[in-house]
């Protein structure tokens, strides 16, 4: 296992959803779930599962679910039943309050802002990481002279 | 001084005029850029920056660190100057070696840490950094100049003042990357440290230490001081290309939060009464000074060249009407007024000057630029509210005719050779398929055309018609962030990538834009800037610096 930066896991994540057939609005919203996932024995295989299943499954649904019972809701609480840890890193990625009722669902306090949590590192296996990666290269158009030359507008020395 | 004047909203220019590509690409640096307000910082606490290592040879290859304590936190620039070859030297993102690499270090890196650092900061992207690295950067040689100060300096000269004011740099950065990249500290780990919260601004505590280093790396090689009138007109240069202009669509809270902060600051100025007798004077001295500094902005592009003699030339005109507005009741407010059938450059100047003599009027909106909680998005429960709202906030999409081919030919995209982000045109390149998505207009517009005629769910909708998230995304949030979104197509023909730099790069403080195509842009930071000797003399006057031999 090797330490990365939330970003760096929630910009591999992006990626390799879109690269697994997910929409632009739907990858982001899962890596950031995904990046706080890792943090639990399960989340590894959760967010495997997850980019398995795309374009269906949890990627698509859980944004969704979390988006109808916010509108439902409107302002307020909204209560959440409990799931698994990228269940709760979705809605951990909420710029709202939550917390864990005695009931065990998870109250969000609508009128709560709370800044963002973030791990200091996020613990990967190499495996794992090499498979994101290639999913997300399939976001990367292939080099061709005409790109490298003129696709940045720059040239290739700068000894000025 | 005045006391605060809250300004109504009426007085903020709308996000319409405002959020334009080629009003963007017209902005100047305001005294609420990121390095201005860094630079109060720093001297509001009298910082002093000490150099416990300088470990390089003759010939300036080697490595050195310098600590400062800032905000109850010690952080330390680690610096590694390398031999590198002619060939090898390019400012693109494709570039596997440089002159110079950087990193600002959380703490005073032990011995270790200074090896691990050495070892990885060359490497760049290639390397592998910790969460107590806090900012990563690296920067080529101005070749012609570095050479001459040496040489000079060598001779028991100074260098050629012409050459100080023509280049202004003796290294240009061709990255600073931050948060989380490459494995080093995420911006929310560093966000809420005193002298850190606002935007980008461990990046610039970087750049101005790299600054430093550069004044530094000259001495040592000429074997002599070089004197600190031109050490201050030396800043630090910046090559900036296509990775920079997807930051502002994909972060629009924090275009919202920059953009109002400035269009509030203008307001509240607009909106003084009556101007005291050192404040016209100010304003008066701080025209002039425009002046100068447009005179000693010299670029090699001939089509910028001739912008920046049409902008001179209107500024004289400008310079000469100001006084006529300065006894006015709402002096301000008329002055501005008055620019309206100017050119988007003379205005752009003259919103960064009218704000300038005022910092205890506006540089508490610096305390707003930052993003603290990220994106709150706005409830819209069904599609016809969504249309309402799409029509109210995005008719500047609606306005343009994607049934064109000419308003899609660009596409946005990130090539596989170390993820450069690049621009392609969709009719003669490969990969439009993957392109990013940066087309927010035409998203918006394809949204529209999908809402049911039958009234439904804004999620019921989601769940049937998929390929809209990004755009209902923007439509929850257009509503409380107004400026977040340029109201332009950026797949468009017409769309220059180099007006969205402008834009941020001004938010940095840069001046001397010097653009080498419509894709990327040299700059300069730092220019006029205190050096690091000067915290405890007054920082904060080097709005558009003039160089004086």
């Amino acid at each position: 296992m090797n330490g990365y930066s939330f970003t760096e896991v929630e910009g591999v994540l992006t990626k390799a959803a879109r690269g697994s057939g997910a929409g632009v609005a739907h990858a982001a919203k899962f890596a950031k779930a995904a990046a706080l996932a890792l943090a639990s024995d399960e989340g590894a295989d959760l967010v495997n599962a997850a980019l398995a299943d795309l374009p269906k499954g949890v990627i698509r649904d859980h944004a969704i679910w979390i988006q109808r019972d916010l509108a439902d809701a409107g302002e307020g609480t909204v209560m959440f039943p409990n799931g698994d840890a990228l269940w709760v890193g979705y809605i951990d990625t909420l710029p709202y309050k939550s917390v864990e009722t005695p009931t065990g669902e998870i109250a969000v306090y609508m009128d709560v802002f709370a800044k963002p949590v973030r791990p200091p590192r996020v613990f990967i296996s190499n495996e794992n990481i090499a498979k994101w990666q290639a999913l997300a290269a399939k976001t990367y158009v292939p080099e061709t002279e005409q790109s490298r030359l003129g696709g940045a507008g720059a040239g290739l020395t700068d000894n000025d | 001084m005045n006391a605060f004047v809250a300004p109504t909203p009426a007085s903020l220019r709308p996000p319409s005029q405002v959020m334009r590509l080629s009003r963007m690409g017209s902005m100047f640096p305001t005294r609420l850029s990121f390095l201005r307000s860094l630079m109060r910082r720093l001297a509001a606490e009298k910082v002093k920056v000490t150099r416990s290592v300088w470990e390089m040879s003759d010939d300036g290859f080697g490595r050195a660190v310098y600590s400062l304590d800032f905000g109850g936190h010690t952080y330390s620039l680690v610096a590694i100057s390398t031999d590198l070859p002619p060939e090898m030297r390019t400012d693109r993102v494709i570039a596997e070696a440089w002159d110079s690499a950087y990193v600002l270090y959380d703490g005073v890196p032990d011995a270790a840490e200074l090896d691990r650092i050495t070892a990885n900061a060359p490497r760049q992207e290639a390397g592998r950094f910790t969460e107590r690295d806090l900012v990563l950067s690296r920067a080529n040689k101005s070749v012609r100049l570095f050479a001459h100060v040496t040489e000079r300096l060598k001779a028991g000269q100074q260098p050629d003042t012409d050459m100080i004011r023509s280049v202004g740099y003796l290294m240009r950065t061709t990255a600073v990357y931050g948060n989380g990249k490459f494995g080093i500290a995420d911006r929310r780990l560093i966000a809420d440290r005193p002298g850190l919260e606002g935007p980008f601004a461990a990046e610039m505590l970087t750049v101005w230490l790299i600054r430093n280093f550069t004044h530094d790396l000259a001495e040592h090689v000429g074997g002599a001081p070089l004197d600190d009138h031109l050490k201050r007109h030396l800043g630090v240069g910046n090559s900036t290309g296509l990775g920079m202009a997807p930051f502002l669509v994909t972060h629009p809270v924090l275009l919202n939060n920059w953009m109002l902060a400035r269009e509030t600051a203008l307001a509240r100025v607009r909106a003084i009464p009556v101007l005291e007798l050192d404040q016209k004077a100010r304003i008066l001295e701080l025209a002039k000074r425009a002046t100068q500094h447009l005179a000693q902005w010299d670029v090699p592009d001939v089509d910028h060249q001739r912008r920046i003699e049409k902008l001179r030339a209107d500024w004289a005109g400008v310079e000469a009407s100001i006084e006529l507005y300065l006894n006015q009741t709402y002096p301000l407010d008329a002055l501005m007024a008055s620019m309206s059938q100017r050119s988007e450059d003379v205005q752009e100047l003259m919103v960064s000057l009218l704000i300038e003599p005022f910092g205890d009027l506006v540089d508490d909106l610096c305390e707003t630029m930052g993003d603290t909680i990220g994106p709150l998005s706005s409830v819209i429960k069904d599609t016809d509210t969504l249309r309402v709202l799409l029509e109210q906030y995005f008719s500047w999409a609606m306005e343009i005719d994607f049934s064109a081919p000419a308003e899609h030919q660009q596409f946005w995209y990130v090539s596989e050779a170390k993820q450069e982000p690049r621009l392609g045109d969709r009719y003669l390149e490969p990969g439009s398929e993957l392109e990013s998505p940066l087309d927010i207009a035409r998203r918006i517009v394809s949204l529209y055309k999908a809402l049911p005629l039958q009234n439904q769910s804004v999620v019921e909708f989601s769940r049937d018609v998929s390929g809209h998230g990004l755009a209902i995304e923007r439509a929850q949030l257009v509503m409380r962030y107004q400026y977040g979104e340029i109201q332009d197509n950026l797949v468009g023909v017409g769309c220059l990538p180099i007006d969205m730099l402008r834009c941020k790069l001004s938010f940095f403080g840069a001046s001397k834009f010097d653009p080498k195509s419509d894709r990327w842009t040299r700059i300069t930071l730092c220019q006029g800037a205190p050096l690091t000797s000067e915290l405890d003399k007054g920082a904060d006057d080097w709005w558009l610096p003039v160089f004086k031999a």
